[in-house]
């Protein structure tokens, strides 16, 4: 490695409509792109939970009933971290101003809600939330090894 | 992703789950995972064959042991592999659902409630 300077990997990226059903072709793309990039297996995992989180609520909350939009991801690793890009032009939504729930004292009080934010912020070692013009930008960062 | 449920004894039913619980697999087996849960006092849910459990699939088993505890019931979690139970203790639910790993203890603990 040259001092200062990172070495980057070429960026994968995949297109999703915000429908449900799209998601399935997520999962197996993310495993196809960590097999090129080599990352370790608890990065791995972090990687599959936190996109998971990030585009289940883009798709679910970011835009109008019926309306047609793309997700955009994207993945790339440095020397030292494994990032991962979610854009989407929907409604501003950053997920680090969202206020967590606590940890719950007991089931019947247990609030249903909010949980994927709690886990993506937990599994994410780095979130970045960016608002420019019409487009939310969510990039979040894991140890690559 | 796969759902099989064994009757063990009055009340009491152990539910077998296989593949991600994630959007795609919860919406597989949320209407028969919500029924078995608003019908058995004890239940046991053999997670040794769930790879992946995201946000949507501890709502399915947060909203399954809430209908179970209603009636005074227990719902009990059973053989999670490591990542898996690592999701549901930094999301605070085994705190929630007692995790087992033997079978015969965690049916016994059910079938005591039920």
């Amino acid at each position: 490695m040259t001092d200062g300077l990172l070495t980057v990997s070429e960026v994968y990226s995949l297109t999703l409509r915000n429908d449900r059903a799209e998601l399935a072709r997520m999962a197996p793309w993310i495993d196809d792109v960590i097999a090129r990039l080599g990352v370790a297996a608890g990065t791995a995992h972090a990687l599959h939970l936190c996109l998971e989180e990030a585009v289940v609520n883009v798709v679910d909350y970011a835009f109008e009933p019926d309306t047609s939009h793309d997700v955009h991801i994207a993945l790339w690793r440095d020397d030292a971290a494994m990032h991962a890009e979610v854009v989407d032009d929907g409604r501003p939504f950053d997920p680090l101003s969202y206020s967590l729930p606590g940890a719950p004292n007991d089931l019947k009080s247990a609030e249903i809600g909010g949980l994927g934010i709690k886990l993506m912020r937990s599994y994410a070692a780095r979130v970045d939330y960016q608002r420019s013009g019409k487009t939310n930008r969510l990039v979040l960062s894991f140890p690559a090894e | 992703m796969k759902m099989a449920v064994e009757p063990v004894g009055p009340g009491v039913v152990k539910v077998i789950l296989d593949g991600r619980l994630d959007v795609a697999g919860s919406g597989i087996i949320d209407l028969q995972f919500s029924a078995i849960a608003g019908s058995h006092r004890g239940v046991v849910v053999d997670l040794a064959g769930v790879s992946f459990l995201a946000s949507i699939g501890i709502r399915t088993l947060l909203l399954g042991a809430k209908a179970v505890q209603r009636r005074g019931g227990s719902f009990i979690l059973l053989n999670p592999v490591e990542e898996v139970e690592r999701v549901l203790e930094v999301m605070g639910m085994t705190d929630l659902m007692p995790v087992f790993h033997d079978a015969d203890t965690a049916l016994a603990a059910a079938a005591a409630q039920a």
